[in-house]
């Protein structure tokens, strides 16, 4: 983008105009003087010009003319980046018109220039409504206009400069934010007796916590829930390449072909642990995450499940009952720093199992208190009898009012199955 | 970051003075850390009696710093209240770092 340096003079005087524009626009002001240096070659004046900034200036002799030059810049997308304002003028003041003028194009600055010693800028800020307003005391001299000209334009074009590389990182958040969405599970696994649901709140754009739902063959499904440590961006990025590596077909974690059929083994929890301490150890990204993963058998309801120091999944059994599934290991790129366990479980007809991350447990209130896990579990209990869905729904609502609408800290994940039927006789 | 640091003999006892051990100091904490392993501190006890609450970015600073030491070393907690120990207990720290009840017993073991 090129430099924008229009100015708009706004003075009734016509022996003021001119100075303006033999300041700031020279080569238009001083045909006189140019063609003097051409004839008499580099006169210190001359050269004096040629150092100097040159401005587009528009030259108005009153107040209403200002707002309609302003108005029109606008609508022409070739906005001022400056506005010199004479005080006291016919028609309305320099304040009013800087005020009218700040409706049209809040992102000018105005200078209001003034030999009255009654208008104090404070005065000028009651009137205008903002105190970025400057204040330059006539008679003024070429100096003080050049600077004026140069820090305000300047400004003004740092500040544009700024807005629109802030307006391309928003994009390309919202652009990473789709990205991240298309790695959660799209739709609900269709299943036969299993009945999924979950939520996700983001605190910002894009987060660190991640979950999918793969089938890795007729009888099995992987669930996994990832929380990489910190936010944004580089946390975002983690749960991109965290979940490519989970991927049954083309991740390397989950899943390992064999030579004899059906040429692939599904890889257990514990291993799976195992294998992403070292594929992703603290020094390469220097994030760390923690994980649960379980492996659902939809045709016997066994669970065989790991975990990498996440909350741990919780089971509510059709008959009130509830405990924790407690077996894992500590954080993901740990090196091996203490072994990984593996559990199981069996999911009954009516049983519901939960998995979430810290963000639900960890939201805080004002008062700084947690939401707690004791809470969380209560909240499940209370909707025990509501469909998988409304209880997820109902559970993030009670988190949400329990910090009164406090923006969450922390991204807010929660993913439930129910296991609806098919339950064998025993 | 408030802190407070003595040494005892061949032990270095850092003492954290704040209630809450979160994301907002883990950086200080970690540069602290580093200074002091690299200028040749290797038995460390981490004092947390003040602490009422630790998150998961504090103890990754810890655990990182352990990893700086090695097997050449060792650091311990001293003084952790139930929030702390909770952490500690999800992560499957309580495996890796010693726990002792206040700094003086921590100092004692590590002395001998």
């Amino acid at each position: 983008m090129s430099e924008n340096t229009r100015i708009v003079i706004i003075d009734d005087d016509p022996g003021i105009r001119d100075a303006y524009r033999d300041i700031l626009a020279p080569d238009s002001a001083s045909d006189i003087l140019a063609k003097g240096s051409a004839l008499f070659g580099d006169s210190p004046l001359a050269h004096d010009s040629a150092d100097r900034e040159h401005y587009e200036l528009a030259l108005i002799e009153n107040g209403e003319q200002g707002i309609r030059a302003v108005e029109a810049s606008m609508s022409t997308h070739t906005p001022f980046a400056a506005a010199f304002i004479d005080m006291k003028m016919p028609g309305i003041d320099g304040a009013e018109t800087a005020k009218r003028i700040w409706a049209i194009d809040p992102a000018i600055k105005i200078v209001i220039v003034t030999a009255f010693h009654e208008y104090s800028p404070d005065d000028i800020i009651r009137v205008v409504g903002r105190a970025d307003i400057f204040y330059l005391r006539k008679p003024f001299n070429q100096t003080e206009i050049e600077q004026f000209a140069r820090a305000l334009t300047q400004q003004w074009n740092l500040e544009r400069e700024r807005e629109l590389q802030q307006k391309h990182l928003e994009e390309d958040l919202k652009a990473a934010a789709q990205i991240q969405q298309s790695l959660l599970p799209q739709t609900r696994p269709n299943v036969k007796n299993f009945h999924f649901a979950w939520r996700f709140i983001p605190c910002q754009t894009i987060g660190g916590d991640i979950f999918n739902i793969h089938r890795l063959d007729e009888s099995h499904l992987a669930l996994y829930m990832v929380d990489v440590s910190g936010h944004g961006v580089p946390a975002a990025m983690v749960t991109v390449s965290v979940s490519q590596s989970l991927l049954p077909g083309t991740g390397h974690i989950l899943k390992k072909t064999t030579n004899s059929p059906p040429h692939y083994e599904i890889i257990p929890p514990v291993d799976v642990m195992k294998r992403l301490d070292q594929e992703y150890p603290l020094d390469r990204f220097g994030k760390y995450f923690t994980i649960t993963y379980l492996i659902l058998n939809i045709e016997t309801g066994q669970i065989r499940y790991s975990g990498a120091a996440h909350p741990m999944p919780g089971r509510g059994r059709a008959s009130g009952d509830s405990e924790l599934l407690r077996k894992g290991g500590t954080i993901i790129g740990m090196g091996k720093l203490v072994p990984f366990e593996e559990g199981e479980v069996f999911i009954r007809q009516g049983d519901r199992l939960v998995l979430y991350t810290d963000g639900i447990v960890e939201y805080m209130n004002e008062a700084d208190e947690e939401f707690g896990g004791e809470r969380f579990y209560h909240e499940l209990q209370t909707h025990r009898q509501t469909s998988l869905e409304t209880t997820c729904e109902r559970v993030i609502e009670a988190v949400m009012a329990y910090g009164s609408g406090v923006k969450p800290q922390d991204d807010i994940t929660l993913l439930a199955l129910e296991r609806t039927g098919g339950e064998h006789a025993d | 970051m408030q802190i407070e640091m003595r040494k005892e003999g061949k032990v270095l006892i850092i003492k954290l003075l704040e209630k809450r051990l979160d994301a907002n100091i883990a950086m200080d904490f970690k540069r602290e850390m580093e200074k002091r392993i690299n200028d040749g501190n290797t038995w460390i006890v981490l004092d947390l009696a003040q602490a009422e609450f630790m998150d998961s970015s504090f103890l990754f600073i810890i655990v990182s710093s352990l990893r700086l030491l090695w097997r050449n070393g060792k650091i311990v907690i001293a003084g952790a209240g139930e929030s702390v120990k909770n952490l500690l207990r999800l992560t499957k720290m309580d495996r890796v770092f010693q726990m002792f009840n206040d700094a003086d017993g921590a100092v004692t073991d590590l002395a001998n």
